[in-house]
């Protein structure tokens, strides 16, 4: 900002102080065109503004001072409802918590046996006999068996980058309870062009996140009922009433 | 309350001292707040801004003399509570109208009333630092002036100056020094 001249400062403060005479009338709107005098100008009018608005936020300061918002028979009745709710709420808690795995893991792992059974074991045509198809064929077949430990270890000697072998690997991995690895697995792939992968991997991202007792399990699940053509769009919906 | 009873409270407010404000604002302050919440007019929290409000409105009042007679000051309180939920709530609908229209242009909030604000507040940062550079005698005069509107003969009136243009004199002088020591405080920061 460029320096202003006496005359152009007196200017300022006269129209600030609603001075101004009419004979400075024009020469203050000629002056308007210079944008050093009408920065100043708005400087000087926000610096009164906020000195308004000081000596308003100043005096409400002082009267509350020894008088608080709320007046104290006010605050001590609701310090005292306060007080009861919160008694009864630790209350209620404690139980709670002192039960809350007894009861709740019993019913969240029954609902979830109930609904997460593994991708179904893929069945062999005759002739598939290479080496790479006979280690399938022994890991679908531990799968198929529900030895989902070595399942997983001979689809992981297989091609670790295919879709379909991560999701038998992250099924295997919910049934011997690697829910994390499992989630990790089913995020790889949760968002492959391939429908029924994809799909596939959304609802078991949903049974990993509620055995982990994630909020994200209900999320997923709420996303699937919003699709009717999704595959698991009736389990989804029943899992949810259910939860 | 007698207009020399006024004047006496003039004279302290003036000279920052709030006790006749302080004890308006613990005496009438419950009353004032049932009122304007058993009435519907606000909240309860509504309620108590607007208490303030009112007192700060009382002070300017009681500072330009417009107050003559004072002898029921919960009703003076009642009454400008009132007045000031009214205006509020059309306020309100009058905001709430402008903001749809707002919206259904650019479907956007008031972002910049947020840098708004945050400038307003440093405003005031920088103006109170400024002020606590001035002497007590300048602190009175432009606040007197610019915040409570009073005239250069009530100022000189008030606080004991010789004249009308004394106290014009000393304004000015106060002010640019005012802006000076704002602007070294904006530099430095």
């Amino acid at each position: 900002m460029k320096n202003l001249t006496e005359k152009e400062y007196e200017l300022i403060q006269l129209f600030l102080s609603d001075n101004l005479k009419a004979a400075d009338n024009l020469l203050f709107k000629s002056n308007l065109e210079n944008e050093d005098f009408r920065k100043e100008l708005e400087y000087q009018a926000s610096l009164i503004d906020a000195l308004d608005a000081y000596d308003k936020s100043k005096l409400k300061e002082t009267l509350q001072e020894n008088n608080p918002l709320k007046s104290n028979s006010v605050r001590r009745f609701r310090f005292g409802i306060i007080l009861k709710y919160a008694a009864i709420v630790f209350l209620i808690g404690g139980i709670w918590f002192g039960f809350k795995d007894a009861l709740f893991h019993q019913d969240i792992n029954k609902v979830l046996l109930t609904h997460s059974s593994p991708y179904p074991p893929e069945k062999f045509e005759r002739g598939s006999q290479g080496k790479m198809a006979l280690k399938y064929k022994e890991a679908m077949g531990y799968y198929a068996n529900e030895n989902f430990e070595m399942a997983n270890n001979l689809f992981l000697d297989l091609n670790p980058q295919n879709g379909k072998i991560i999701l038998y690997r992250a099924n295997c991995l919910i049934k011997i309870g690697k829910y994390k690895e499992a989630i990790v697995l089913l995020n790889s792939i949760k968002n492959t062009s391939d429908i029924k992968l994809k799909q596939n991997a959304e609802w078991y991202l949903a049974i990993g996140n509620l055995y982990l007792e994630n909020n994200d399990g209900e999320l997923i699940l709420e996303r699937i009922v919003k699709n009717p053509d999704h595959i698991f769009y009736s389990k989804a919906k029943k899992l949810l009433k259910e939860l | 309350m007698s207009l020399p009873e006024l004047a006496k409270i003039r004279q302290e407010i003036l000279n920052g001292n709030p006790r006749f404000l302080k004890r308006v604002y613990s005496d009438y302050r419950s009353d004032c707040i049932r009122i304007l919440t058993s009435k519907n007019y606000c909240d309860n929290d509504t309620a108590h801004d607007l208490f303030t409000d009112s007192i700060i409105i009382l002070r300017e009042n009681l500072l330009n003399r417009k107050v003559q007679n004072l002898n029921n000051i919960k009703s003076y309180l009642t009454g400008i509570c009132i007045n000031l939920a009214k205006e509020k709530n059309k306020k309100y609908i009058k905001k709430n109208k402008k903001m749809d229209m707002v919206r259904l242009l650019y479907y956007e909030n008031e972002h910049t009333s947020i840098e708004a604000k945050e400038t307003k507040e440093e405003l005031v940062r920088i103006c109170k630092s400024a002020l606590s550079k001035l002497s007590e005698r300048c602190q009175k005069i432009l606040v007197a002036f610019y915040v409570h509107k009073m005239s250069m003969q009530e100022i000189a009136e008030d606080l004991e100056m010789s004249s009308r243009d004394v106290a014009k004199t000393i304004k000015s002088r106060c002010y640019k020094q005012w802006i000076k020591e704002s602007k070294l405080i904006r530099k430095t920061n």
